[in-house]
């Protein structure tokens, strides 16, 4: 009689297998990383992964830059502020360039950021001013979208 | 002989032991519960404006949208002179989705009609403005106008830590 419970179980899990294969993107919402909702419905491309949270700014998941809270504003530390975001920024673009050869392309690459919604610009505009320098072409902002 | 048959026939089979895999399936469906991620993800795509960057070919609408703490200042080149128009929110400070978005589409509406080859636009955020605003002021001005967005290319200026 254990057939029908097997019969769900095995249901429920090819659902949830599904729900693990459609992004591309590893995106864990948390206190600190709240998404803003947008109107959009593009598909999340693969791309170079920046988050930036009320805690920290991270490149494909190392923690590079840790921000601090000064009277209520969202603050770089002091002194070489992003050093290493430069410096991990330049590493993952080489990486991206040297793969994107390895297929016969020569392609820019492009970076996808998942940006707290509270994130003030002069946190995040810097970000992407060194992101540009860096060689990074375009910014693909993670968002709430909507059904197509 | 058919009795010999009738003999093998009547052997009892062993019933198959489910509870193992039960418990196996179980535990992992309370694994993959707890890492499940049931929202719909989307991405707004923007660039870096640059100075000296590639000019557009023809007459450009020079379109820049400032976002600041008490709405949107919109300026374009109306021949050799600049247009300036804020849209001001109805309650300051503005809420991030509280920014005029609506008076900015009727704003722009014209704008693109008579550009409709323009498809870029300079956003300048205020240093305070949250990533949130700047989202709603994306998708406004990336909302449909016919069948293409109105303006697809949103850019950033470069900025500096403070």
């Amino acid at each position: 009689m254990l057939a029908a419970m097997v019969d769900m179980m095995i249901n429920l899990l090819i659902f949830l297998l599904t729900l693990y294969g459609t992004d591309p993107i590893d995106v864990r919402g948390s206190a600190e990383l709240q998404l803003a909702s947008s109107a959009s419905h593009d598909p999340v491309k693969y791309a170079v992964s920046v988050v930036v949270s009320q805690k920290a700014v991270e490149v494909d998941g190392v923690p590079v830059v840790l921000l601090r809270e000064e009277n209520g504003a969202l603050r770089f530390p002091d002194g070489d502020a992003l050093g290493g975001f430069t410096q991990a920024l330049a590493q993952r673009r080489d990486e991206a360039v040297a793969a994107a050869a390895k297929r016969g392309e020569d392609a820019i690459p492009d970076m996808s950021i998942q940006c707290d919604r509270r994130v003030p610009w002069e946190v995040l505009g810097p970000l992407l001013t060194q992101a540009g320098d860096a060689g990074f072409g375009q910014f693909r902002f993670v968002v709430h979208g909507e059904e197509p | 002989m058919r009795r010999a048959a009738r003999q093998r026939l009547s052997v009892d089979v062993p019933e198959l032991n489910l509870v193992p895999l039960l418990d196996m399936v179980s535990l992992l469906i309370q694994l993959m519960l707890i890492n499940a991620r049931f929202g719909l993800f989307a991405e707004i795509g923007s660039f870096a404006a640059r100075p000296g960057g590639e000019p557009a070919a023809g007459p450009t609408l020079g379109l820049v949208v400032r976002v600041n703490q008490d709405g949107y200042e919109v300026s374009w080149a109306d021949g050799d002179e600049r247009v300036h128009k804020p849209v001001p929110c109805a309650v300051k400070p503005c809420a991030p989705d509280g920014y005029g978005q609506e008076a900015l589409r009727a704003l722009l509406v014209p704008l693109k009609q008579r550009f409709p080859d323009e498809t870029r636009v300079v956003v300048v955020p205020a240093a305070s403005v949250p990533f949130e605003a700047l989202v709603a002021t994306m998708d406004t001005l990336r909302q449909p106008l016919g069948t293409a967005p109105m303006f697809a290319e949103v850019m950033f200026p470069p900025a500096l830590p403070r």
